[in-house]
């Protein structure tokens, strides 16, 4: 078909360029102390700071740094490597108090409004000891019907190198993602959204350092999980925000998604925001999360098979999230360091992240994971 | 069976479109709120799905920035 062509032209040569919101981004600093405590005894604590900054000429620019500090206890176990995020042991981690793994991000972006079409394109690199990930993303926004509709073209390229510490070769993975976005004016006090997004996975799947235990009676032998290298993913959101009073609004979301390794999630979602008074801002969270589990996994396997894979993420389960945050917008009439300034913003924010899986997990032989996460930081307007 | 429910949402969601009247711009007072933008803060939206996916089998569909009066 003719138009099919069209679409596909247009959508190879411009995703290429894309961006994000019709308005230029007010020049600020963001500084976030991010934490991460759950019962698997892992602790991840990430600073990110971002840089946002507008050149004039509808030209703006922005750049982040972040850094993810891994500790485990469960490093010290016999494998050395943490059962959920596969975070190793680094040279001087392990028994003392320095971080076990550390990851590095940075990244760099331009926004740029041509007419009333946003434009951005941004790119990232990320190193920790073991893994190193570059990434190009652009997003494309172009407003119609008098900017009631805005459609959201995003395209986003993965290279991944994956280099374990246990082994002497390196692997490649690399993704491809493109998302599709409308997002649509109903009326004064309504505003939904929907999009689809599609994800194209190749390569080295594992992180190298998980295995699998095949026991025939008295004896057992350990295996290295083997996953299919390719992957297609894909999803389906939709989310509506309501303004249901003049301080307050809630959002419901539903996203649908289905991939190659037959695993099938519905993730509903619904967020309460409420001006508590002209300076403090409340946002209360609650997200529930369903999984199928991938067609090769098994709680546990008796002989060697052609797909084998032990990772909690492609098991049958469950998740339940809940979260509550604070804003405090600084004002002049506040006599406290920094919260006098009206260009400073105090973020704040709990949460609470239950998951569940229908067998134990391979490493730490727990069904139920309880995590606590815990945000502090800062926006200052320059 | 939510497959079929996700695609009767899609289509009153498109229905739904071709059938709302024109916001003007001075009408979106309410929509101009930080509360009825969807994800306000996209680094904490990145952070928070940075967690989700190292523990969860899926991935997107979670939508981008978006939203407010769009009369900028």
């Amino acid at each position: 078909m003719v138009v099919d062509k069209k679409i596909l032209v247009f959508l190879i040569f411009f995703i290429p360029f894309v961006a994000y919101s019709q308005t230029e981004p007010a020049d600020e600093i963001e500084f976030d102390i991010n934490t991460y405590f759950d019962n698997f005894r892992l602790n991840v604590y990430y600073p990110y700071l971002n840089v946002t900054k507008n050149l004039g000429n509808n030209t703006t620019i922005n750049g982040s740094y972040l850094v993810d500090a891994i500790s485990s206890a469960s490093m010290k176990m016999i494998f050395r490597v943490d059962g959920i995020t596969s975070a190793t042991n680094n040279k001087t981690g392990g028994s003392d108090n320095t971080p076990d793994e550390l990851r590095h991000q940075l990244s760099l972006g331009i926004t740029k409004i041509f007419s009333e079409i946003s434009v951005s394109a941004n790119g990232m690199y990320s190193i920790e000891h073991d893994y190193s990930s570059k990434t190009f993303a652009a997003n494309l926004s172009i407003p119609f019907a008098k900017k009631n509709t805005i459609l959201q073209l995003g395209y986003a390229g993965n290279w991944d190198k994956v280099f374990p510490q246990v082994r002497t070769w390196t692997k490649d993975r690399n993704t491809t993602t493109i998302n599709l976005g409308l997002t649509q004016i109903l009326s004064k006090n309504i505003i939904s959204q929907l999009d689809f997004s599609f994800i194209n996975m190749d390569g080295y799947m594992l992180d190298g350092y998980q295995v699998i235990r095949i026991i025939n009676g008295s004896s057992f032998r350990v295996l290295e999980p083997v996953e299919p290298d390719k992957r297609v993913r894909k999803s389906v959101g939709l989310r509506t925000n309501i303004g249901i009073s003049k301080n307050s609004s809630l959002q419901l979301g539903y996203r649908y998604y289905w991939d190659t390794w037959d695993i099938k999630s519905n993730t509903i979602d619904v967020e309460f925001k409420t001006h508590l008074s002209t300076m403090v801002n409340m946002t209360l969270g609650l997200r529930q999360y369903f999984q199928t589990k991938a067609y090769f996994f098994k709680s546990e396997y008796l002989t060697p098979e052609p797909f084998m894979g032990v990772d909690s993420k492609l098991n049958s389960g469950y998740t339940n999230d809940v979260s509550i945050g604070f804003t405090f917008k600084g004002d002049k009439s506040i006599n406290f360091p920094l919260l006098s300034s009206d260009k400073f913003t105090l973020i704040t924010n709990f949460g609470f992240y239950h998951r569940h899986t229908d067998s134990p997990d391979w490493i730490m032989r727990l069904s139920d994971l309880y995590a606590y996460l815990f945000t502090l930081g800062f926006k200052f307007s320059i | 069976m939510i497959r079929k429910l996700l695609f009767v949402l899609i289509f009153l969601f498109l229905v739904s479109i071709t059938g709302c009247t024109i916001v003007q711009p001075w009408e979106r007072e309410r929509l101009a709120d930080p509360n009825m933008i969807f994800d306000e803060n996209p680094i904490q939206k990145g952070i928070k799905e940075h967690y989700i996916n190292i523990r969860e089998g899926s991935e997107g569909g979670n939508g981008s920035q978006g939203g407010g009066c769009g009369c900028g």
